[in-house]
């Protein structure tokens, strides 16, 4: 399964919901933000280097951290030189040898978001509980819904006490999982684990496990459709 | 039948062809339009990406009856007489002609979202949607990014200087020898640095001398 993390603006949580389902579905997640990445670090080869095709796809996946990951390089050069179409091919080289994959989006909506979606069997969408939350995830669920990848969950991430659960689900008819605002989450997120590896008790690890459950659920998308 | 007529246009050494086909029969027929020009062909692109009913130097194209279509290309090949011509010309069923609309459906600059969904490949998106690379202009070049990586990796002083002698095999005589001249005078300098006497700093340069004979 490629299951895609998107959403229209930055800084929502995008990374911090992909690691937290990574490490969930015991899958690999891959940093496909090849202008700004956000997920770990890690020496050898990257995305950049895989899409460039200097790397093998699935020899550039780093095991052993708390999560499998494809990580991505941080230079411009390295953004430029790598074929963004490769992609495609290189996360189906990954899911082949791992099973599950992750794809961390960029925002936006141009092809570097389009390809992970285009990539992937199902999305999960990620916004901010504010007052443009709706109106930018019906934009990325058309874009989503266009390249075939069919959404999955909503994530409304550092939901405060009363989140637009109802008000989103039916705008968006999808279901919603609301994450709360959370020390530990960003704390967890800044050293590059999975919030269940530092305080598996919390209301988030507990919310994660919960999407994990609920993006797994249901038919399985066919594999290779398109190709 | 199939009718083809032609136009070129050589401009500062670029050949651009226009070619207009119709399907002068009355079945729908799917044709295979190849250059003549003898030199690579540089067919239309969206977003920096060849459009999609282009492969190699040839466009195919489904045409009904009394039907008319238009490609256009450049080449930096001199003109030829005539610059495109008919490879191949079938009758085809309704099936085919549907799927083959799609790639004349395309030719508008909008994004809309069927074309998005009609994606077949990563191509299709990256037509769609643009190439998100970044710009050239935005990645310095390798000089300016100050440090050689040989440095910053923290290799030995000799790396560099390989490294440098490298680098020097490029330039013109003249200015390798101006560059070994200024660093003799360089090393000269550091090498009496130290010393506070003269046999001192004499005794250094003798000590010193043939060590980088032997390495040049």
């Amino acid at each position: 399964m490629i299951l895609a993390v998107a959403g229209g603006k930055g800084g929502v949580g995008k990374s911090t919901v992909s690691l937290n389902l990574a490490a969930e579905l015991d899958a690999v997640a891959v940093d496909a933000d090849l202008g700004m990445a956000d997920l770990p670090e890690s020496r050898g080869p990257d995305l950049h280097d895989v899409l460039a095709g200097r790397a093998d796809p699935v020899e550039a996946v780093h095991e052993g951290a708390p999560v499998d990951l494809l990580p991505c390089g941080r230079t411009l050069a390295g953004a430029r030189a790598a074929d963004p179409a490769a992609l495609v091919d290189a996360v189906d080289a990954v899911a082949g040898a791992y099973g599950t994959v992750v794809v961390d989006c960029p925002a936006g909506m141009t092809a570097d978001a389009g390809l992970p979606l285009f990539a992937a069997d199902r999305c999960a969408l990620v916004a901010l509980p504010d007052a443009f939350a709706v109106a930018d995830l019906v934009r990325t669920r058309e874009l989503a819904r266009e390249l075939d990848a069919g959404l999955s969950r909503v994530v409304l991430n550092r939901a405060g006490r009363d989140p637009p659960t109802d008000r989103v689900e039916r705008a968006l008819g999808a279901p919603v999982t609301a994450v709360p605002e959370s020390r530990v989450v960003a704390r967890a997120q800044r050293a590059g684990k999975p919030v269940s590896t530092v305080a598996p008790e919390s209301t988030a690890a507990e919310r994660f496990r919960e999407l994990a459950d609920a993006v797994t659920a249901g038919p399985k998308a066919p594999r290779g459709r398109r190709r | 039948m199939v009718e083809i007529t032609c136009r070129t246009d050589r401009r500062e050494g670029v050949t651009l062809v226009e070619a207009v086909v119709r399907n002068d029969g009355d079945v729908t027929r799917r044709v295979r339009l190849e250059h003549a020009l003898g030199g690579p062909v540089w067919p239309p692109r969206r977003r920096g990406v060849p459009v999609d009913d282009w492969n190699d130097d040839a466009v195919e194209r489904t045409l009904s009856p009394g039907e008319r279509t238009g490609i256009g290309f450049a080449s930096p090949a001199p003109p030829a007489s005539p610059p495109v011509r008919v490879a191949e010309s079938r009758r085809v069923g309704e099936a085919v002609e549907r799927r083959g609309d799609r790639g004349e459906g395309a030719a508008g600059n909008a994004v809309d979202a069927s074309e998005v969904s009609a994606a077949g490949d990563a191509a299709d998106v990256l037509r769609e949607l643009g190439d998100p690379s970044p710009p050239r202009d935005a990645v310095l070049p390798p000089d300016d990014l100050g440090e050689p990586p040989e440095a910053a990796e923290g290799t030995t002083e000799r790396d560099a200087e390989e490294a440098n002698e490298a680098r020097e095999e490029g330039l013109p005589a003249p200015v390798v020898e101006w560059f070994a001249a200024v660093e003799a005078r360089v090393e000269t300098v550091e090498d009496c640095a130290a010393a506070t006497s003269l046999p001192e700093a004499t005794d250094r340069r003798v000590a010193r001398r043939p060590r980088r004979r032997r390495r040049r």
